[in-house]
């Protein structure tokens, strides 16, 4: 279907007379190998390792003196242990007339909203592709039609988003999974639309000299469900439980800060979100103190601290809800780009916590190589960390750039 | 009067309501070849170029880096600079937005394009190297008279003819040097060399520039720009090539939402 679409699209620019040329191809393939510390705590995670290689192609297409582009990006994934893990989506596929003080994107996309490290409390337009990692910042592409309009009053941003994408999560087989399985076949949507539920956001945003703000407004499906514990029964013989997930509409007011004040960043992120059956605050603090050039070696040494923030308490879907995270960034401005990032997060009132490290470099213009760890400690089943607590693990990921 | 003794009265006067603080002596010569290199660099507008940048290592190994820089002229200010990385692939796309201010910090983001995500840096990082090289932020930002206090110090041949001997030291805070000397050609006021000393006065890196075009017939632009850190033997070098000026850029064009647009 979306070739016919492309097909459509060149045929348009092509029919009104236009050159396009293809501007720019790109691809990168990955290896991805996991090793867990033991065996996961169900019968079909009996295993220590995992092998998944993933493939995403990056295609520009520019006409009309550049001022129309088309992109597309393809993504694929296959998993040695988990069919759910194994799949594709499309990132990005969309259309766009740039202006001076305007654009139109009409396609499949990504967006990104909000400042902080450790969890992103506002960024809602596209479903989060849990399967990819736990840490969320891999998104489906979200189908929509952008209008941005940038003034002296600032950038002000027009969402129609037609179609919902349900998250992924990792299958019966995956690791980083909950406990209890869910149940694919079943979803609920509160909406009679189901998926078709079109939703609106629209956003300010500015930058000042001191500080950049950005306040939007979102109607329609939220993104996160709710998971629902449903019971098995087998001639009336209760056999197991399952998970269903429930999306519910929403309509949230978000809110992101950044100041700058010499090596400091000052970093919040809130929204108020207003469902059928609640009506809550969050939000996501932080700050960040960098030191550039340390002993005149290059090397630029971040130091993160940041608080989340849930008014819902223990009842929260969120993991994150009173917790702290510490953390660091150093980039050693070196030939090879090499960045370690580690940090760690502390719940304050399940007392578990989590600990991760990342460690990045080129090997060659073409290669990238990395090591993730992962560490858990999470002692209460009301915890969500609880699920994955078996599941600490070291990944290490070869990529290579075409 | 011809035109260099015009620029030459219109920078006494510029130097005569000048705050008194800004000047350590009543003639300034050092400062008043500043005014002069200022005075004939003002009124580009804008401008873009594509550069290729090379880092060299002290066992000669090499990377190479291409990006394209687009500038904006902004009259009694810093300069608007947006520079966006095409090469090598995992860096494609990255992008940086500045704007460089004579009294105030100045203003960054840097643009993820895999996570489209737009980040803002810390305002004081002007010591910091560039993308991996040894060009520091500060050697980047635009030149404007206010940054530095100026002591003349000689005259000497260059390959620009006659080169003024100036030293500059910095009168702004968070940078990595503590002064550096400028060789300024006579004819044109071409910056041929600067020398940079670290804080504890060592020589710390070398600036070489050549193959100086001119553009607009007014505008003189180096192609290749050559910085060698002495201390670390490592060398970065700068080839510009497509000049283009009066591309009628504007604000919109450097506001952070329009990071991650193709150009």
């Amino acid at each position: 279907m979306f070739r016919n679409v492309a097909i459509f699209y060149l045929a348009i620019a092509q029919s009104a007379g236009l050159a396009i040329t293809l501007d720019s191809q790109d691809a990168r393939i990955g290896v991805e190998i996991d090793i867990f510390s033991r065996d996961g705590v169900l019968p079909s995670q009996g295993y220590q390792s995992n092998i998944s290689i993933f493939f995403q192609s990056e295609s520009l297409w520019q006409w009309n003196q550049n001022r129309d582009s088309l992109s597309f990006k393809p993504y694929f994934r296959v998993d040695q242990r988990d069919p759910e893990k194994s799949h594709t989506d499309i990132r990005e596929f969309i259309w766009m007339r740039s202006n001076r003080d305007w654009s139109l994107s009409i396609g499949i996309g990504k967006v990104f909203w909000g400042v902080t490290e450790f969890n992103h409390l506002v960024d809602v337009i596209n479903q989060t592709d849990l399967v990819e990692g736990i840490d969320g910042e891999a998104k489906l592409g979200q189908p929509m039609i952008n209008l941005s309009l940038i003034n002296h009053w600032g950038a002000l941003d027009f969402f129609v988003l037609p179609g919902f994408r349900e998250r992924t999560f990792a299958g019966e087989d995956g690791r980083l999974r909950t406990l209890v399985e869910i149940d694919r076949n079943r979803v609920f949507y509160e909406s009679s639309e189901m998926d078709k539920h079109v939703d609106f956001a629209v956003r300010w945003s500015d930058s000042f000299k001191h500080f950049d703000l950005g306040i939007y407004l979102f109607d329609g499906t939220n993104r996160e469900p709710s998971l629902d514990i449903q019971p098995v029964l087998k001639e009336t013989q209760l056999r197991s439980f399952v998970a269903t997930a429930n999306y519910q509409q929403m309509t949230q007011l978000g809110i992101d800060f950044q100041g700058v004040l010499d090596n400091w960043l000052f970093k919040w992120e809130a929204l108020s979100r207003i469902t059928s059956e609640d009506h809550f605050l969050a939000s996501q603090s932080g700050i960040e103190y960098t030191i550039y050039n340390v002993k005149g070696r290059s090397i630029d040494v971040g130091l993160l601290f940041e608080y989340g923030w849930d008014e819902r308490g223990l009842a929260s879907s969120s993991v994150v809800q009173n917790d702290f995270f510490i953390g660091s960034r150093i980039s050693f401005n070196d030939f090879e780009s090499s960045e370690l990032v580690m940090g760690m997060a502390y719940d304050q009132d399940y007392y578990s916590y989590s600990a991760f490290l990342e460690f990045t470099q080129s090997a060659s213009d073409n290669t990238q190589v990395s090591l993730q760890a992962n560490f858990f400690q999470a002692k209460n089943p009301a915890d969500i960390l609880y699920n994955i607590a078996g599941d600490d693990y070291i990944k290490l990921t070869f990529e290579r750039f075409f | 009067m011809d035109k260099v003794t015009i620029l030459r009265f219109i920078s006494l006067i510029i130097i005569l309501i000048t705050p008194p603080a800004m000047t350590d002596a009543p003639y300034n010569k050092g400062l008043l070849l500043a005014v002069e290199s200022k005075q004939k660099d003002t009124g580009w507008v804008d401008m873009l170029s594509q550069v290729v940048m090379t880092l060299t290592d002290n066992s000669g190994h090499q990377r190479v880096r291409e990006l394209i820089i687009k500038t904006m002229e902004i009259t009694n200010d810093g300069d608007k600079s947006l520079f966006v990385f095409d090469a090598p692939k995992h860096i494609k796309g990255s992008a940086l937005l500045s704007f460089s201010h004579v009294s105030e910090p100045n203003e960054q983001w840097l643009y993820l394009p895999a996570l489209k995500r737009v980040k803002r840096i810390a305002s004081n990082n002007k010591s910091g190297p560039f993308m991996g090289s040894e060009f520091a932020y500060e050697d980047l930002s635009s030149f404007e008279i206010e940054k530095y206090k100026y002591r003349y110090i000689e005259e000497k041949k260059c390959d620009g003819g006659i080169c003024h001997l100036v030293e500059q030291t910095p009168a702004y805070e968070g940078s990595g040097y503590s002064r550096r000397v400028i060789w300024q050609d006579d004819s044109h006021s071409r910056i041929w060399k600067i020398i940079f000393y670290d804080h504890r006065n060592k020589i710390l890196k070398t600036l070489h520039s050549s193959n100086f075009r001119q553009y607009l017939g007014k505008y003189w632009r180096p192609q290749v720009l050559t910085m060698e850190n002495h201390q670390t033997g490592k060398i970065t070098t700068l080839v510009y090539s497509n000049y283009q000026f009066n591309l009628g850029l504007r604000d919109a064009d450097f506001h952070k939402n329009a990071l991650g647009r193709d150009l």
